[in-house]
């Protein structure tokens, strides 16, 4: 019984953090944080061999390999088996599946209009379409606009290569031409939605789930107050500036959740002072800072590839806080000045490819190997 | 946004007419059970709780009480007594070895500052000399700002230059006054040689001097006078000279000590028993040698001990059992709350065994290989372990027909790099809220959701 529970709780993680959005944050009140973190804002959830001397951190850093940008597949179109490239009623919910005779003779045009998910099951000879249907099933059309698989693209876009368009051959002979973005979203999903187990994915931070805007005075709940500013600083420089690897945060601090790979930063000492009434125990001095992060943003999908276009969208915010340093100067706590600031942080480590997804590893590596390779 | 802090003993305020002998001698050994501040009527409990932020004066004459602390917002209060008094004079038990031990007998705890420190004013004859020097220094500045040049100050022109612009008064003569109010003094990474006019701070609780160029007993001097420091940071210096902690001395209000990453040669902490009031003690990256444990080892009242990186000198392999650990030294530290023995080539964890009130405990990178069998941690919410050769973590688990965990309040477990996973299944630590190790279990690795069998998943 403990064991059914326990496995449960990945899976609640995923419906909740299944979420992504283009509206920009409500303005809720000021809500200031100081205090040492506690248990879930302790920068060991994440990393436990970070450098916590603020002396010895960069200032600034900007990670060596860019994330790359794509949609976050909206829910409300259907995720996966929207056919994006297609014109009229694109979304996932209308139209027919196509039998192996149809697949056969459809043309490269019709075929380069199919949906990633149709396409990956055709690819496979699985014309029950089960991950269309797995789509269809897990995706309406009057979910809110903002949920997608934000939480899968981002780990993605720092956990893959970018891959090329190319052409794939099915196990019935029909050439399938993917583009760039087919794959990314197969990528997306299978990152996102694939479950693994708990130790698989931590988390910093706890997730205010509130409109602040409709409700403004849970601003100063524990979950809406959180990050904690100095664990995010800790976890900002030790990831982008020591470890060269982007950090994924939920930039938004109430109940939309948009997750972004953060991958530079520049901090901007302002000043030390003593320590603020309600600082750590520990402090011995706060230094107040300025911090502007720069993430990859989501954009619509793409035949070719992104980074280095115009279209590798970014995006920046800058955050306003104190980080109260002790007697070594490490980091054991922070303040929030700005009333922006990240929701929640979180890994989750590259999956592996088995089973149904397979094949997909195959993909991703002849997209990338050359372009225009075929997977055997 | 403070925690409430555990309700305390009305008797904390026991009106001062009772006179009945005997009632006056169930209130004194109340009192000290209880750890009310007789003088103040003041809770040791509340003064604790308070004592690191510098900017909060407080007296230090607790003379010990059984209640441990609050941490402060954010953090769980945990309130209980335990009959400290009593045990702080025991010997640290030992670390659990197959062959009879003799039993270490650990130092006295370290005797407390009598009395409040004399609030001294500097001397006019220092004033003047400090005008005369900050003077020099400022033409000298001005002569290098003409020629875009740095200015070369000798040791005592910089110190002077760093005061007056830490000042931020218009004229040399000025200075003594803008300076003497100020409790919190930042001079972290100033390039300084000396603490001359040092003296000038007369009023200085805090003085952060990290990374600086400090480095004989000579250039520490002028600490000598500040007799009202509560917290001071030397870390970073490159305090080479063996003489050089013995300036320090006199500061015996200390409260919290900073002296990681100098060059302190090894015995050079032997006066450390003479900062009897200390409660954080930070020595990160340093030499030390089993006679420096032991003086650390006599500060009973540290609450904050940080000894990461810093190398132990043992003693050679015909030592007793209890001292091819030096750490266990520390076994009278029964009120740390948080530690951090990370890289020290710790071998095991039983000094801590009474640490009641630790809230942290880091001990990673270590030759960790089995946790005390007992553990007294019911605070205890953080434990990082990683990098260690554990082989057991049976400790942690609940006691044989008991359904609580015998730690019960920890939330994080760092276990990484430990290969683990069979003995977290077999220790059952699935009443644990939360703890990480990198291994995935082999069994669970892939799901094949929701391809499958979409319900299976959900359930």
């Amino acid at each position: 019984m403990a064991h059914r529970t326990a496995s449960r709780i990945p899976f609640a993680f995923v419906i909740v953090l299944t979420s992504c959005g283009a509206q920009p944050p409500p303005d809720a009140p000021l809500s200031r944080v100081h205090e040492a973190w506690d248990a879930a804002n302790a920068p060991a959830r994440l990393e436990w061999k970070v450098e916590r001397s603020f002396s010895k951190l960069p200032l600034t850093a900007k990670t060596s390999v860019t994330p790359w940008a794509d949609s976050y597949w909206p829910t409300y179109r259907g995720g996966l088996a929207w056919r994006w490239q297609a014109t009229g009623d694109t979304t996932s919910f209308g139209y027919n599946l196509y039998t192996r005779e149809q697949a056969k003779s459809l043309s490269p045009s019709q075929l380069t209009s199919l949906s990633p998910a149709e396409k990956y099951d055709i690819l496979q000879g699985r014309f029950d379409y089960p991950l269309v249907t797995a789509e269809r099933r897990r995706t309406k059309p009057d979910a809110e606009a903002w949920e997608g698989l934000c939480h899968g693209w981002a780990f993605a876009a720092v956990n893959f290569p970018e891959p090329k368009p190319l052409v794939a051959r099915s196990v019935d002979g029909i050439e399938i031409p993917f583009g760039s973005s087919d794959i990314k979203a197969l990528l997306t999903f299978y990152q996102g939605e694939t479950f693994t187990p708990a130790p698989a994915r931590r988390f910093l931070g706890l997730r205010c789930n509130v409109d602040l805007a409709e409700n403004p005075s849970a601003a100063t709940s524990r979950a809406c107050r959180d990050t904690n500013a100095g664990s995010f600083h800790l976890l900002l420089a030790n990831s982008l500036g020591r470890l060269d690897r982007p950090l994924i945060a939920d930039i938004t601090r109430d109940y939309e959740v948009w997750n972004h790979p953060l991958f530079a930063f520049r901090t901007q000492v302002l000043g030390s002072q003593p320590p603020s009434e309600g600082a750590s125990p520990r402090a011995v001095r706060e230094v107040r800072v300025s911090t502007r992060i720069e993430y990859v943003r989501e954009g619509n999908p793409r035949w070719e590839t992104s980074i280095g276009t115009p279209f590798n969208y970014t995006g920046s915010d800058v955050f306003l806080y104190r980080l109260e340093l002790d007697a070594d100067d490490a980091v054991v706590g922070g303040e929030w000045e700005s009333d922006a600031r990240p929701d929640f942080l979180w890994v989750h480590e590259r999956p592996k490819f088995t089973n149904y997804y397979a094949k997909l590893g195959e993909l991703l590596e002849a997209s990338t190997r050359s372009e225009g390779s075929r997977p055997e | 946004m403070k925690t409430s802090r555990p309700s305390l003993p009305l008797m904390c305020q026991y009106p001062s007419s009772l006179v009945f002998p005997f009632v006056l001698a169930f209130l004194g050994a109340f009192t000290l059970l209880s750890g009310c501040d007789k003088a103040s009527g003041t809770p040791s409990s509340e003064r604790n709780t308070d004592v690191f932020p510098p900017r909060a004066p407080e007296q230090s004459n607790d003379t010990g009480s059984g209640r441990s602390v609050g941490k402060g917002r954010g953090q769980g209060v945990i309130a209980q007594r335990t009959p400290e008094l009593l045990s702080t004079v025991r010997p640290a038990p030992l670390a659990p070895t197959p062959e009879p031990e003799p039993v270490v007998v650990l130092p006295s705890p370290a005797p407390l500052p009598v009395g409040e420190p004399e609030v001294r004013t500097p001397s006019e004859a220092l004033v003047a000399s400090y005008t005369r020097t900050c003077e020099s220094a400022r033409q000298k500045a001005a002569a290098a700002r003409s020629t875009n040049q740095p200015p070369s100050f000798d040791a005592d022109e910089q110190t002077a230059f760093v005061l007056y612009e830490l000042a931020l008064v218009r004229g040399c003569n000025d200075v003594a006054a803008a300076l003497a109010p100020k409790e919190w003094i930042d001079l972290t990474g100033k390039q300084l040689r000396t603490t001359s006019f040092f003296e000038l701070l007369v009023n200085a609780r805090t003085l952060l001097l990290q990374r600086n160029l400090l480095s004989t007993q000579a250039s520490l001097e002028g600490l000598k006078a500040l007799r009202t420091l509560r917290s001071l940071s030397l870390s970073g210096n490159p305090l080479e000279d063996a003489e050089a902690f013995m300036a320090l001395s006199g500061l015996s209000w200390l409260k919290t000590l900073a002296l990681s990453d100098t060059s302190l040669p090894v015995d050079a902490l032997g006066t450390l028993a003479s900062f009897g009031a200390l409660e954080s003690l930070h020595l990160r990256n340093v030499r030390l040698s089993q006679k420096d444990v032991r003086s650390v080892g006599a500060l009973s009242r540290l609450k904050v001990l940080d000894v990461s990186g810093s190398l132990v000198t043992r003693l050679p392999t015909s030592a007793r059992a209890a001292e091819r650990e030096p750490l266990s030294l520390l076994g009278n530290l029964v009120r740390l709350r948080e530690v951090d023995l990370t890289s020290t080539g710790a071998t095991h964890l039983d000094f801590l065994t009474r640490a009641t009130r630790a809230v942290e405990i880091r001990a990673s990178g270590n030759a960790i290989t089995a946790l005390p069998e007992k553990p007294q941690w019911t605070s205890l919410q953080a434990l990082v372990l990683a990098e260690n050769p554990l082989s057991s973590l049976a400790p942690l688990a609940p006691a044989p027909g008991r359904s609580a965990n015998r730690v019960p309040a920890l939330r994080t477990l760092i276990l990484e790099g430990t290969g683990f996973d069979d003995v977290v299944t077999a220790s059952r630590l699935t009443s644990l809220s939360y703890f990480n190790y990198k291994k995935t279990p082999a069994a669970a690795a892939q799901r094949k959701c929701p391809l499958e069998d979409w319900d299976a998943c959900e359930s």
